[in-house]
């Protein structure tokens, strides 16, 4: 079964999507600068591609917002709306993360954990789960 | 001492569907603005076209082989929604390097059933997005817009009725212009009680797309001083910013809600050396009334954060101290694809014409036109335009 989404943007993400599909969110990150690159380039805009590297994010992070979709059909899943998408920063490298929002939302800001799920069909997406407010202090 | 002016413009009737072939639609748009200079084809000698869903590729070659031009000047804009703006100022400065004398600004779409329905094609994929945020059942701008309202919502507790308001105005505006595809009073309430599309944004909050094409024709001064049939427009400065494209990838999302508006209105004031309070009319893009509200407060008419009770306690039409897309806008007319800005474009130098029916009594010497393209605030232009005395 071929890994999906399917990288398009470059073939530099096909390890990202495949990690992904191991249950590991990975993110691209300049070693010279430690900061971690915009999913979609590989390349640092002070000290190039050299010392690009792949690493693990963390597994916990901050809501930054988002939505609830209420009418529209998912073009990989066979998934009818509702359903929550959002952007998370992730603790380790600040990483901003596009992801699925799976459990209630109390509070835009909230911790979240961060995971994988294999939705079947060869498609793997990162999901996103608030943090009830007992679990919020965390390391990474 | 300005070179190039705005002679004609021309905006077709939008439409949900469409009673006429694309290039039907774009023709005679393009032949009305041609006409209202007193030319014709032959004498277009620069065209530049807005990138165009449905033309594809290279609309600029195809749309000349069809008017039957031979131009020394052509371009194909493919900045999203800041499309029209960029093509404004191409115009400009092509005519100032001498490049062409008359360039036609040409834009237009269908909507996406239209499309299949005169075609079978379907919009182009956009890579990034595709792998990013479409796989996530993403609505596009629909739901990136969402996060970036629920966002200041959350920093500035700017809320529904604060953005329902914006759309109350223009769509009064809309009253008094007849090409509006919506012209019926709208009340805050009619907003709030509008289905939840992507959540907080309202039906009602969302720009409908529309059939329809749109063109506009820059000249060298000394001709259109000859051939204008109202008062003359130059293009007195232009700012672009172009930030991350994905919403997890724009700087705005980390940085307060600061959209490249900002810097690109920096630019263009200080070019045109225009300070913001002497602007008298505002053409705002408004894909979304959160839109329009960060463009406010990026332009600096408003500090960060506290356009949501600016909102409630001024009037954006033509009543009010700050009008603001005083036709109605996108969100009354509809929008056109990546031309949709033409329209916030067109209203102002429509104000700034004394154009027949746009003629208030006022004097209208400075107007700003700003646009937003990409799913989130990603290009982002300013215009600053001045009516020639
Ligand atoms: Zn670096």
């Amino acid at each position: 079964m071929a890994v999906r989404p399917s990288p398009n943007q470059s073939t530099h993400y096909l390890p990202f999507w495949s990690q992904l599909h191991q249950g590991v969110i990975t993110v691209e990150v300049c070693s010279s600068c430690n900061r971690s690159l915009p999913y979609g380039t590989f390349i640092c805009q002070d000290h190039g591609i050299d010392k690009v590297e792949s690493h693990t994010t963390a597994t916990r992070g901050q809501l930054l917002t988002h939505t609830t979709i209420e009418k529209h059909h998912h073009p990989l899943l066979d998934l009818e709306a509702p359903y929550s998408i959002g952007v998370v920063k992730e603790d380790r490298f600040g990483a901003l993360i596009y992801c699925r929002i799976e459990g209630e939302i109390t509070d835009d800001g909230c911790s979240i954990a961060l995971s994988t799920r294999d939705f079947g069909d060869g498609v793997t997406l990162v999901v996103a789960t608030p943090l009830p407010e007992s679990q919020t202090d965390t390391t990474t | 001492m300005a070179l190039a002016a705005i002679t004609s413009w021309e905006l077709s009737k939008f439409e949900r569907g469409a009673s006429l072939p694309f290039f039907d639609m774009v023709v005679t748009s393009a032949l009305q603005t041609i006409k209202k200079s007193k030319l014709t084809p032959r004498a277009i000698d620069g065209l530049i076209t807005i990138q165009s869903n449905f033309a594809g590729p290279a609309f600029n070659v195809t749309l000349a082989e069809i008017l039957g031009i031979h131009p020394s000047y052509s371009l194909d804009i493919t900045n999203y929604g800041a499309s029209p703006a960029v093509a404004l100022w191409h115009a400009k400065m092509a005519i100032e390097a001498k490049l062409a004398k008359r360039i036609l600004i040409v834009g237009g779409d269908l909507t996406y059933q239209e499309m299949r329905r005169q075609s079978q094609r379907r919009p182009p994929a956009i890579a990034i997005l595709d792998e990013f945020e479409l796989a996530y059942g993403s609505h596009m701008a629909n739901s990136d817009y969402a996060m970036i309202a629920q966002l200041h919502k959350k920093l500035y507790g700017t809320t529904d009725e604060m953005r329902a308001k914006v759309v109350v105005d223009q769509r009064k505006s809309a009253l008094q212009n007849e090409r509006a595809l919506f012209r019926e009073p709208t009340g805050i309430d009619d907003v709030l009680n509008s289905r939840i599309v992507s959540s907080p944004l309202h039906l009602l909050e969302c720009v409908a797309t529309a059939s329809g094409a749109s063109s506009l024709l820059v000249t060298e001064i000394s001709e259109a001083k000859e051939i204008a049939t109202y008062g003359l427009v130059t293009i007195e400065g232009f700012g672009y910013y172009q930030g991350g494209f994905t919403l997890a990838n724009t700087e705005l999302i980390q940085n307060g809600l600061v959209s490249g508006v900002a810097q690109a209105a920096r630019g263009a004031l200080e070019m045109a050396r225009v300070d913001i309070s002497e602007v008298d009319i505002f053409g705002v893009y408004d894909c979304y009334p959160i839109a329009v509200m960060i463009a406010l407060e990026d332009l600096g008419l408003v500090p960060k954060g506290e356009i949501g009770p600016w909102v409630l306690e001024n009037d954006l039409t033509l009543a009010g101290q700050v009008p603001v897309n005083t036709s109605g806008g996108q969100l009354s007319n509809g929008q056109i694809g990546d031309a949709g800005g033409m329209v916030n474009l067109i209203e102002v130098v429509e104000r700034l014409a004394k154009a027949q029916n746009f003629d208030e009594g006022r004097d209208f010497e400075v107007g700003v036109a700003t646009s937003n393209g990409g799913p989130a605030m990603s290009c982002e232009s300013v215009t600053v335009l001045k009516a020639m005395n």
